[in-house]
């Protein structure tokens, strides 16, 4: 409806009411600035809203339009809602109702105008109505929402008889039978909200009203208390036991608290807002008196105080509403059921909640309270909210430290086992300090904020997340998207240890830089005291340790390049870690926030975890025997040229050679092929060498297309018998070449025809001489010594690397055989990588890691058929 | 002005980013993409059963450059997102008809 003044002129009365408010306004500020409170301010922030209401509404009896009437007979003005409650924040809605009893409905329309105009005019967001009796209990019966205003609502001005017959209708409405449901409607509504807005005690950037522990959680309470048990303050619930003392303070102090915070908080937006986003949490704490002082954010500290107070209201209101539902919503049948038995001592079982026999169970039987967490979960039953207090009070009389056995550590391992049931307990047991106490290093994650866009929960809640990840993986929640997990899942053997890591892995937050080591080492000293046996304990901090060691390879790294996956296999060695490293990441990733886990990320790691898998699975550079070889061959490497060429340049080439090349070489020989590398630049070198009566030539030349088949051809054709070939690429594209070679019918090879081997070589490459024709000249000249002939065999395989596709020869030796097979290979474009050629008498073993020519496996069938046919042929 | 947009290899994505700054650009505009090309995947075995993965992750970035500076930004990507090997990416370079950051309605260079 379009506002339309019915009186242009603002009297010069109502010109001072709003004088007189901003005055207030600023006089409130200024408290606010001096010592900021909350309920107070809240408190007198109404009053002034009192105030000036009730002046307005004078004036506006007085108004034009308005007949003459015995004043303040049958109309009253009601505050309702935060207002009804004296709770009012800077920007707060200012809900009000017109409660009247006129049959001249010209005069209430311009009592109407006359008071909400001026309620706008001063900027007020202004929730408004204007009702009977009668129609105000109509609507409260069919509009849950009303009906919850309505129950904190007063008068603030007009006739007291009016509202009081209002408060006493709804009243009744509420006492009859529609108490259950009022009762249903707050938890479905509560529920709604919960879902809606979250865990303010576990998200970064809380919604402080809406959210689970947030203020309307408090006033729920407060709702049902009014509308159910007839109380209307805190201190009345108490009185009814409904609330022990303990929790009662709790509540008034997270009050107060979040209060304060939003007072400062709607001043820092200049608007109304609930959600406590990063950029006002500094803000806030700083005017709130939360310095940064030995080390501690003062930012943290604010988070931390306000996440302790939403879980507090969190803890508390669970334990309010299972008391009401027992009372309101139970069966008869279930109510009445007053057996208590005693499932273990020191528990007792009523109906179907569980709680201690007493505080002193807990002194009595050690380890009773994790047995009754899991009790609960085990045999589906609830806790019971009202006797927490006896853990509560038991941990106090107990002033030793907590000593683990091995019944409790089994109890704690089954409730990390339950999954998502687990979730309320887990926060259950934190809320009470009861994972303090049995995890002293606890205290520092608890209640942690993390201060990035990345994370959505605070650290326990991320930690706890995690667990219940890993069993939803288990259970196979996310068989459609990745159904490798669950099977990996199954695999592994030591779910324990998993669930353990996944709980701690972040042990180490909230002291620097560093978490994933100092987590281990905190992990190590946890797992003794839990008395996890010395392996046990090694692996669950090799997990903590390296729990970011996948992800950040798998997004940092090329996992095309088989060092870095090489590298990895021999950081985790044993398949079980690495599958229980990669399940940790993905249960960690889940459980941070929806930004953090995609099928982006998904394919990334899972291309990483199975190449590493594979790595481990055929066990060649995982052995300790091989980790060791690499290890000492790369320091004796490392000894040997870094002093002469700095060790910069020595580590570029260690990482730029494969790791194959590490394990089949000695470092004399490697410090060797370096310094040849290093020398002979962009030409091409050949270098000869004696060795054990075999003639060793050790080729360094830019990798071109064909290289290696013209080498070999050029060795042909001086009569020269391959016994063996190792050839590597450097990264850089350097291939390094040793040929083991005797002749053919001599076992040395003379200085001089070394000489003319590498002449040829080098005119070979620059395709000066057709190998061609000379060779299949030469090889009349010879004869084939094999007397029998074997049948040729050529082996495709591309599952044993996830880099290479590799072509395994089986032939008859004869002069020019590895130039005829690796000319075919050339011809089909293939690009040889990695090649271990040996003769044993008269048998050739010819293996080459090869590529296509865009650097891929070859996956295409066709071409695999062709080059077996092709080299097959050759071979014939 | 130019809209350079690039697909790269994931793992690339800080090298570019430095190599981009070091040239004086300030903004840039990252998206995890997965496509594939010459490329083609890969098969992934697990216990003998293949998974064939056929589109490959990779990184696009967009970033919006003065006219002069292009050339030197395409150099850039080129030079820290080479591998040498198989999909190392593209790069596309358009012509931006107007630019306008929002905050102050600058237009043009000014709101680069």
């Amino acid at each position: 409806m379009p506002y339309k003044r019915a009186d242009q002129a603002i009297p010069a009365r109502l010109a001072s009411i709003s004088e007189r408010y901003k005055g207030g306004l600023i006089n409130l500020r200024k408290e606010h600035d001096a010592a900021p409170s909350g309920l107070e301010l809240a408190q007198k922030r109404s009053d002034l809203m009192d105030e000036i209401i009730a002046a307005i509404f004078k004036e506006a009896l007085k108004g034009p339009g308005v007949a003459a009437s015995p004043a303040l007979k049958g109309i009253s003005v009601i505050a309702v809602g935060g207002y009804g409650r004296r709770e009012l924040c800077p920007f707060s809605d200012i809900d009000v109702m017109i409660l009247h009893q006129l049959r001249d409905s010209e005069s209430i329309t311009r009592i109407a105008e006359n008071l909400f105009y001026p309620l706008w005019d001063l900027g007020l967001v202004v929730g408004h109505g204007t009702r009977t009796v009668k129609e105000s209990l109509l609507m409260a019966s069919t509009s849950f929402e009303f009906q919850t205003s309505l129950l904190e609502a007063r008068s603030v001005i007009g006739d007291p008889a009016l509202f009081q017959k209002l408060r006493e209708g709804l009243a009744k409405q509420l006492r009859s039978r529609k108490g259950k449901r009022f009762l249903q409607n707050i938890l479905k509504e509560n529920d709604r909200r919960h879902k809606q807005y979250g865990q303010a005690a576990y998200l970064l950037e809380p919604d402080l009203k809406e959210g689970e522990g947030g203020l309307r959680d408090i006033h729920a309470i407060l709702w049902a208390a009014i509308g159910l048990l007839g109380a209307t303050s805190m201190s009345d619930i108490e009185r009814g036991g409904y609330l022990t003392s303990y929790d009662a303070e709790a509540l008034k102090q997270s009050l107060e608290f979040m209060l304060r915070v939003r007072n400062h908080l709607h001043y820092l937006a200049n608007r109304k807002t609930d959600r406590l986003f990063f950029e006002h949490q500094e803000k806030i704490s700083k005017a709130l008196g939360f310095n940064d002082r030995d080390g501690t954010r003062g930012i943290e500290k604010f988070m931390r105080s306000f996440y302790t107070h939403a879980s507090a209201v969190e803890r508390v209101s669970r334990s309010f509403w299972e008391q009401l539902k027992d009372e309101f919503l139970s069966p008869k049948s279930f109510k009445d059921i007053a057996t208590i038995h005693a499932p273990e001592s020191g528990i007792a079982v009523h109906g179907n909640r569980a709680s201690l026999s007493s505080p002193s169970a807990i002194p009595e039987h050690p380890g009773v309270e994790i047995r009754l967490f899991k009790l609960v979960l085990k045999q589906n039953l609830a806790i019971d909210f009202k006797k927490l207090g006896f853990i509560r009070e038991g941990l106090r009389s107990n002033g030793t430290p907590v000593r683990w056995t091995q019944e409790i550590r089994d109890d704690f391992i089954d409730i990390l086992s339950a999954g998502e049931s687990a979730l309320p307990i887990l926060e259950t047991m934190d809320h009470l300090g009861l994972l303090t106490r049995y995890i002293p290093e606890w205290e520092r994650v608890s209640c942690l904020p993390q201060h990035d866009s990345y994370h959505l929960y605070t650290v326990d809640m991320h930690l706890f997340l995690t667990v219940v990840e890993i069993q939803k993986i288990g259970a196979g929640s996310y068989d459609t998207s990745n159904p490798l997990l669950r099977q990996i899942y199954d695999e592994i053997g030591r779910k324990d240890l998993l669930l353990i890591a996944g709980l701690l892995h972040d042990i180490g937050k909230g002291a620097g830089k560093g978490h994933s080591k100092r987590g281990a080492k905190i992990t190590k000293e946890i797992c003794a005291r839990m008395g996890l046996p010395a392996r046990d304990t090694k692996i669950v901090s090799f997990l903590v340790e390296n729990h970011l060691l996948l992800p950040d390879t798998a997004q940092r790294r090329d996992l095309n390049d088989e060092n870095v996956i090489i590298d990895i296999a021999a950081t985790v060695v044993r398949e079980d870690s690495l599958k229980m490293l990669y399940l940790l990441s993905i249960a960690d990733s889940l459980a941070t926030g929806p930004k953090a886990w995609d099928t982006w990320k998904d394919s990334l790691l899972r291309e990483l975890f199975l190449k590493v898998l594979h790595v481990i699975i055929s066990g060649e550079y995982t052995s300790k025997k091989s980790i060791d070889r690499m290890r000492k061959t790369a320091a004796k490497v490392k000894t040997a040229l870094a002093s002469r060429y700095g060790e910069e340049e020595t580590d570029l080439f260690l990482k730029q050679m494969p790791h194959s090349y590490l394990l089949a070489q000695a470092s004399d020989d490697i410090v060797e092929h370096f310094e040849q590398m290093r020398t002979s630049g962009d030409s091409i070198s050949i270098i000869a060498k004696q060795k054990n009566g075999v003639c060793e030539l050790t080729l360094v030349a830019r990798d071109r297309p064909g290289l290696f088949y013209k080498v070999s051809g050029a060795l042909a054709l001086h009569g020269v018998n391959i016994l063996g070939a190792q050839i590597y690429t450097r990264s850089d594209g350097m291939a390094l070449d040793i040929f083991k070679v005797t002749g053919y019918f001599e076992h040395g090879i003379s200085e001089d025809k070394q000489d003319d081997i590498r002449r040829d070589i080098k005119r070979a490459l620059e395709g000066k001489i057709s190998l061609e024709y000379r060779i299949a000249e030469k090889a009349k000249r010879y004869l084939t010594k094999g007397i029998l002939k074997g049948t040729p065999n050529v082996e495709v395989d591309n599952a044993s690397s996830d880099f290479y596709t590799i072509i395994e020869v089986h032939a008859e030796d004869r002069i020019g055989l590895l130039y005829s097979i690796t000319r075919v290979m050339h011809d089909l474009n293939l690009d040889i990588h990695l090649a271990k050629v040996s003769t044993n008498v008269d048998k050739v073993i010819d293996v080459f890691y090869v590529w296509d020519i865009n650097g891929q496996k070859l996956y295409d069938e066709e071409q695999i058929n062709d080059v077996k046919r092709a080299i097959l042929m050759t071979l014939n | 002005m130019k809209k350079i947009e690039a697909i790269i290899k994931p793992f690339k994505l800080d090298e570019v980013k430095n190599a981009l700054s070091k040239l004086g650009v300030q903004g840039l505009t990252a998206y995890e993409v997965k496509g594939f090309g010459r490329q083609k995947g890969h098969t992934e075995i697990y216990r003998g059963a293949e998974y064939r993965v056929d589109f490959v992750p990779k990184v696009k970035i967009e970033v919006l450059v003065d006219e002069e500076l292009s050339s030197r930004v395409v150099d850039a990507i080129m030079e820290a997102a080479r591998t040498g090997k198989i999909g190392d990416g593209k790069i596309f370079v358009y012509p931006v008809e107007d630019a306008i950051r929002i905050r102050t309605g600058e237009r043009g260079t000014d709101a680069i």
